[in-house]
């Protein structure tokens, strides 16, 4: 049991959804199909990750938000649809409605994210939703769907996914004051962004290393290898921040905001960094639909607006008390 | 034995608000030494010396979340800086001498390095060879049982003031590269050792350069072996757990800290969030090297750290000047801002440029292919 990080048998555990992971969301399938996980719903909840971190009593696997975090990554690194993540907070914030939190665990109801802006709510891939979660400063709201109004579809193709604006809903059928479920919230997207900065490595270190020019591996050219450790070390800096976030929350350090806080600050921009990176290095190929890399990018962006955008990750940084000079461990 | 973490926590915080120097430490010359010296007596009588060192050497071989407990009390009492005038002999020299020292290398030298008796300084630069060490041609001809030592190093931190060197020399004259170097004690009194003080460019005399004509070392003096050196010299690759940093990090966090309570600038107040953003991030990144490192041995993260520490503490230099501008007492004044300022740009070029340290980096850790440097 590490006091700071996610120990190797909560890393081995998370891995071994890895096959499913590569089975059932293959990046590619975004090309064909960006819609392709609403009918995934069942099938993720089979697998019980809808549950991870809620007690056993309440329908999930009793696991703690070190395995969520862990498996949230692996989600960014298949660009799992949001609604997944919406999914998981709603099963929280649901808690009081054992009917409706069991039905949101067990797949039977999906659910679709949005964010609150100021004219009302952005929704991102949540065409299919029966239930719809808004983030927001305050914290997150459930409603039903169908009690949305002056929805509007405002695009399908440039973010990879549907786009749609409604009004401000009023009545949420459960939520929760950010007090309680912002950590949660926050770091469940910086563990996207987190898997989103790894994948994105891996991939240009791998074309780094087939893709010849000059008779040699782009690779073995400085300029190349000093993107890629760049790169490296944002993930390092990602991954750690994070681990160390979900292990503070799980043990219930007083610091446990700072840290998400500070590590939802870093996965955004290591996203950001890696994703545009990942585009330079595969060069023209890179620049083309067919790649995956603008997929990874487009995605980063969507996950930074859920999450409030950059300035509002520093605000929310600003607004905890500093973690220097007190007990640390 | 059964002291916990946090009577052993709590006993580290009493005894540096005891004893951590009020006054701030001298920046060359022998005050220098003498500040270094005193402290790390100090230390040793209180029972702190040698935290990372073997029992066998005297060390209290400190478990690593005990190693850290230290360093993040050391860094908040304002304890003098662990890169002082001792930092050679404590965490590297002594190091290398375990691993690699005869017994009567280890029973003379070791004691004296952790009581504070003396200043160890590191002869491995030279002028023609800076990033690409195994390039060093000072060299060492044996005649009879001794080394005649002849040419030059630079860069050597504390030279002026110290009583050893850690020198590394090549003693066969028919190798090339990393073959036939030897790592040697050499006293800093030897005849024909000439020591020229170098000023850098945040003021002080921090560097020297070290001549040596005719300088005669016993071969008793080789630790690892003749010819071995290059070996010996990485020898403490896997000593390091990186929890030697671990006060400077946490002092460079309680920097932006300072910056950010400072700050009117609303303009610089979305750097100084990304700013303490990545302290946070170093702290963790450095917390997880450190646990790892205890149970197994670790790649060359730790020159991902080095260098994320590195780049941060410019940056974070950079936003101070920026904050309080040129002309304020605190970026003036001895010890200053200014100060930290100018040396942070040493950050990046001491112990293996940032340029090196990203090839090394991709080549071990991301496994990128060898090309031209």
């Amino acid at each position: 049991m590490s006091i700071f990080h996610a120990t190797a048998e909560q890393h081995e555990l998370i891995e071994s959804f890895s096959r499913p992971l590569e089975e059932m969301f293959p990046v590619a399938r975004l090309h064909k199909n960006y819609a392709a996980d609403a009918a995934q719903f069942p099938a993720a909840a089979e697998l019980g990750w809808f549950g991870i971190a809620l007690p056993e009593e309440a329908g999930g696997i009793g696991l703690s938000v070190v395995e969520e975090a862990l498996l949230f990554a692996s989600f960014g690194r298949h660009l799992v649809t949001p609604g997944f993540m919406a999914a998981a907070l709603a099963a929280k914030i649901a808690a009081g409605d054992a009917a409706l939190a069991q039905q949101i665990i067990a797949g039977e109801l999906s659910v679709g994210v949005a964010r609150q802006n100021a004219d009302g709510i952005t929704l991102c891939d949540a065409q299919n939703a029966a239930l719809v979660l808004v983030l927001s400063e305050q914290g997150a709201a459930l409603h039903r769907a169908e009690a949305l109004t002056q929805r509007k579809l405002l695009d399908e193709a440039q973010w990879g996914m549907a786009l749609e604006s409604a009004a401000l809903p009023g009545n949420p059928i459960a939520q929760e004051g950010a007090d309680v479920i912002g950590a949660d919230i926050n770091l469940l997207i910086a563990a996207q962004l987190t898997g989103i900065a790894a994948a994105t490595l891996e991939m240009a270190v791998g074309y780094a290393q087939i893709r010849q020019q000059f008779g040699v591996p782009i690779g073995s050219f400085q300029a190349i290898k000093h993107y890629c450790t760049d790169m490296a070390m944002q993930v390092q800096a990602a991954k750690d921040s994070l681990s160390f976030a979900a292990v503070s929350m799980a043990g219930g350090r007083a610091d446990a905001r700072f840290q998400v806080a500070s590590a939802l600050v870093v996965a955004i921009r290591a996203a950001f960094f890696n994703t545009g990176r990942n585009i330079q290095i595969h060069g023209g190929m890179g620049f083309s639909a067919e790649c995956d890399a603008h997929l990874f990018l487009k995605r980063a962006h969507v996950l930074e607006t859920l999450a409030g955008g950059l300035k509002g990750a520093r605000a929310a940084l600003r607004a905890e008390a500093s973690i220097f000079g007190q007990d640390a461990a | 034995m059964s002291e916990s973490l946090d009577e052993f926590r709590a006993r580290a915080r009493a005894w540096l608000q005891a004893n951590v120097p009020h006054h701030a430490a001298p920046m060359e010359g022998p005050e220098s030494r003498d500040y270094a010296l005193a402290w790390q007596k100090r230390q040793y009588e209180g029972g702190w010396a040698g935290l990372t060192w073997p029992q066998a050497y005297g060390g209290r071989e400190a478990s690593v979340l005990q190693q850290i407990a230290w360093f993040e009390e050391y860094a908040r009492a304002n304890a003098p800086s662990t890169h002082n005038a001792c930092f050679v002999g404590t965490n590297h020299a002594g190091p290398t001498l375990i691993a690699c020292g005869t017994d009567e290398q280890k029973s003379f030298h070791l004691p004296r390095i952790m009581k504070g008796e003396v200043i160890w300084c590191q002869g491995f630069s030279e002028p023609n060879t800076g990033s690409d060490l195994a390039s060093l041609r000072t060299k060492g001809v044996v005649e009879g049982d001794e080394l005649v030592v002849n040419g030059q190093k630079i860069w050597s931190s504390y030279a002026d003031i110290a009583d050893y060197q850690e020198l590394l020399l090549r003693t066969d004259p028919d190798s090339a590269r990393h073959h036939g170097l030897s790592w040697v004690i050499c006293k800093m009194d030897t005849p024909g050792i000439t020591v020229r003080p170098i000023k850098t460019m945040a003021g002080p005399a921090k560097f020297a350069e070290v001549f040596y004509d005719n300088v005669r070392i016993p071969l008793s003096n080789v630790v690892g072996g003749l010819n071995n050196g290059w070996k010996t010299a990485m020898s403490t690759l896997g000593f390091e757990r990186g929890t030697a940093s671990l006060a400077l990090q946490i002092s460079l966090g309680q920097r932006v800290e300072e910056l950010i309570a400072a700050n009117k600038d609303v303009a610089l107040a979305e750097t100084l969030m990304d700013l303490r953003a990545d302290a946070a991030a170093l702290r963790a990144m450095s917390y997880q090297f450190a646990v790892k490192s205890e149970t197994g041995p670790v790649g060359s993260e730790g020159s991902m750290i080095r260098l994320y520490f590195a780049e941060l503490a410019q940056r974070v230099a950079k936003a101070s000047i920026e904050i309080f501008g040129i002309a304020a007492p605190n970026v003036l004044e001895e010890h200053g801002l200014g100060f930290d300022y100018f040396d942070a740009y040493s950050e990046t070029i001491a112990g293996g440029t940032a340029e090196i340290q990203r090839n090394i980096i991709a080549e071990r850790v991301l496994g990128l292919p060898r090309g031209s440097r």
